[in-house]
């Protein structure tokens, strides 16, 4: 990219200073030239009206016009070839004088035919030196004679081409300058994208705490603040990711806690029974140990593969009364073995869900429920509607929890009251069911709870 | 006979430590969570303290603390090195892991209570009479002459009394793991035993399983 904007533009900057000069110097040589020719002009005008009145005066006194031209011309001769210059006369189609040793080129007669009488032939000679030539014709009463004068121009041409060459040698000597001028400023103007680049290098090799300073307000500093923003969220994936994966930890090495304590009463019972003599009565202790344990693996079993079959639910639209009706009738008679009052409060609501998950849904959170309260107290199971949310409450008076204890209830395996847990033969799992089904229906569930005063579980659904 | 106080929330595993215990005749008190146990130090002594590190109440670090030179066998499902670690340098005397047999919890309290003197003298059972300090035998109050293979392997039952030890593992605990001989040197050992201790109903043969020495409990 850099190599590419430095070759670019170097060649543009060549175009244009070479043009430049190109235009200059034609300017210049088409101004010289111009002067010259007026210049060339008016000394033929002097001559040629010189040489008319000296014709006329040999004319009047008789004599030979054509004879004594060498006389005439002497003087004029002689200040032209110290310039350099050449002169010439013609008569009809040949040359009757010229000054020098040679006859100018070219016929004397085409000359004479090319021009009238009030305008004058203009032309270049580039041989043997540049040179200026003017032919005119004579008036009346010499109209046969024509006067031919060649200016030399190679002094002026000299000083041009000086000035060509001149040009040239400050056009390269620019372009070199430029080009060191544009490596520097290329390099100061490509310095943030150096910066972008070794910023994506570090952030590559795992640091994506990385940000880019940004300043001023132009497309780089754009372009770094939106790097920043992409590096931002790129730190924030990584750290779901990483989140995710200790969360995943966390259930196995949970889980691997979870399975150890029945293994190590299955197996410390069965060694036991193996190896010690027991009566009849122990003998019935340890295999009610040892089948408790058993049946406490089967319902963790159970319980995970609930949890890992909830991947994908068919919706439809459930009545909130219909659903409290059904997880009233599958609890109450849990409810009134317990002496606790199970009762919902509904209007119209609905939602869309599947039904058969959110009954599984409440009855976990009823049978938390039920088990933190005692007797004499209410549950109450409430539908309402709040800010564009269908809200479903499961409020108990029961125990209620501690801070602390609130910030592990969605962990699997965690329980509150581990021994109670246990008589009741759950796993730790109710809730992280609750929680996924909850994450299948998009809704949020929240708890509220104050200590001996009672716990709300609160099913937030979008509409 | 070692007063031991078990700390372990799961009656399960409490109920098997302590039916373990008992078999090689210590007295256990079971206690479920770590505030009862807190309590319960504070007035009654005990030989030796068998502590679950994840109680509900207060947890193990906690009750060893308040256990003041009591022996203490941390018990865990923990198994990292960070955990050990952390009870060892607090001064606990040895760790069990989650699960463990039923041996190498005899094995390790065996060897807590020999270290801190709490360990029995004497083994007492019929006319039988086993002194672990002289390293002697006696029938009816007479040595009896043995070698000191058929001691060991006799020590070895007493401790592990109640238990069926196969013979691979009497072996291993009497003749050590570079043993070249078979199993039948314990078949041989344990019936000279029985012949010179008079124990023949005593030491039971175990089926598949080994040898056994019943004692009264």
């Amino acid at each position: 990219m850099k190599k590419k904007t430095f070759a670019a533009t170097l060649v543009l900057f060549i175009v244009f200073i070479n043009s430049g000069m190109l235009i200059v110097s034609l300017i210049t040589w088409r101004e010289s030239i111009a002067a010259e020719r007026e210049k060339v002009l008016a000394e033929h005008f002097v001559i040629s009206s010189g040489l008319i009145g000296d014709m006329q005066a040999v004319k009047n006194r008789g004599g030979d016009v054509e004879g004594s031209m060498a006389e005439l011309m002497r003087t004029y001769s002689r200040y032209s070839q110290n310039r350099n210059n050449q002169l010439a006369v013609s008569c009809g189609s040949d040359w009757i004088y010229y000054a020098g040793e040679k006859a100018p080129e070219g016929d004397p007669e085409s000359f004479w035919n090319q021009v009238d009488q009030s305008e004058r032939l203009v032309f270049m000679q580039k041989k043997p030196s540049a040179g200026l030539c003017v032919y005119g014709r004579f008036p009346a009463p010499f109209q046969e004679y024509g006067l031919w004068y060649r200016a030399d121009i190679e002094d002026t041409m000299g000083t041009w081409r000086i000035m060509k060459n001149m040009l040239f040698v400050i056009s390269v000597a620019l372009t070199f300058l430029f080009a060191l001028f544009l490596v520097e400023f290329l390099d100061i103007l490509f310095k943030p994208l150096r910066e972008i680049s070794a910023a994506s290098r570090v952030i590559a090799s795992g640091d994506y705490h990385t940000r880019l300073h940004v300043g001023g307000q132009d497309e780089i500093a754009v372009m770094a603040g939106n790097f920043n923003l992409m590096a931002e969220q790129v730190e924030s994936h990584i750290q779901m990711l990483q989140d995710t994966a200790d969360k995943k930890q966390r259930f196995v090495d949970n889980f691997a806690h979870e399975l150890r304590t029945p293994l190590t009463a299955i197996y410390g019972y069965a060694e036991y029974l193996q190896r010690v003599p027991v009566t009849e009565k122990e003998r019935f202790e340890c295999t009610q140990f040892i089948l408790s344990e058993c049946s406490r693996l089967q319902n963790m079993a159970y319980q995970l593969l609930d949890l890992a079959a909830l991947r994908e639910v068919q919706m439809e639209s459930c009545q909130a009364a219909e659903l409290f009706r059904r997880v009233c009738e599958i609890m109450q008679v849990k409810a009134e073995k317990k002496g606790i009052l199970l009762s919902c409060s509904c209007h119209q609501e609905k939602l869309a869900g599947n039904m058969e998950l959110l009954i599984t849904l409440l009855n976990n959170l009823v049978d938390n429920a039920l088990k933190a309260s005692s007797p004499g107290t209410d549950i109450r199971l409430e539908a309402k509607e709040a800010d564009g949310k269908l809200i479903l409450e499961v409020k108990d008076q029961g125990i209620g929890m501690t801070k602390e204890q609130m910030a592990h209830i969605k962990e699997a395996f965690y329980r509150v009251d581990k021994s109670r847990s246990r008589e009741a033969g759950g796993a730790g799992l109710g809730l992280s069911i609750c929680e996924r089904i909850m994450q299948l229906h998009r809704g949020e569930m929240v708890f509220e709870s104050h200590p001996g005063k009672g716990t709300t579980a609160r099913l937030i659904f979008p509409i | 006979m070692a007063e031991i106080l078990i700390v372990e929330d799961e009656p399960s595993i409490n109920e098997l430590i302590r039916r373990n215990l008992s078999l090689t005749g210590h007295h256990c008190t079971q206690v479920f969570d770590g505030c009862e146990a807190i309590e319960i130090l504070g007035h009654r002594k005990f030989d030796l303290i068998i502590l679950d590190i994840m109680l509900p109440g207060a947890d193990g670090y906690e009750v060893f603390d308040q256990a003041h030179g009591i022996p203490v066998i941390f018990l865990t499902a923990k198994s990292e090195l960070s955990d050990k670690l952390r009870g060892l340098t607090r001064g606990a005397d040895d760790y069990i892991t989650k699960p463990f047999q039923m041996l190498e919890l005899a094995a390790r309290v065996e060897i807590v209570l020999r270290r801190t003197k709490k360990s029995e003298k004497y083994f007492e059972m019929d006319h039988v009479k086993l002194d672990f300090e002289s390293r002697r035998i006696f029938v009816d109050e007479k040595p009896v002459d043995c070698t000191p293979k058929e001691y060991e392997l006799f020590e070895t039952l007493v401790r592990n009394r109640n238990i069926a030890l196969s013979r691979e593992r009497l072996l291993d605990l009497v003749w050590g793991y570079d043993f070249e001989g078979g199993t039948r040197t314990v078949d041989v050992h344990i019936q000279r035993l029985r012949a010179k201790l008079g124990l023949d109903k005593q030491i039971t043969t175990v089926y598949k399983l080994g040898y056994r020495l019943e004692a009264p409990l």
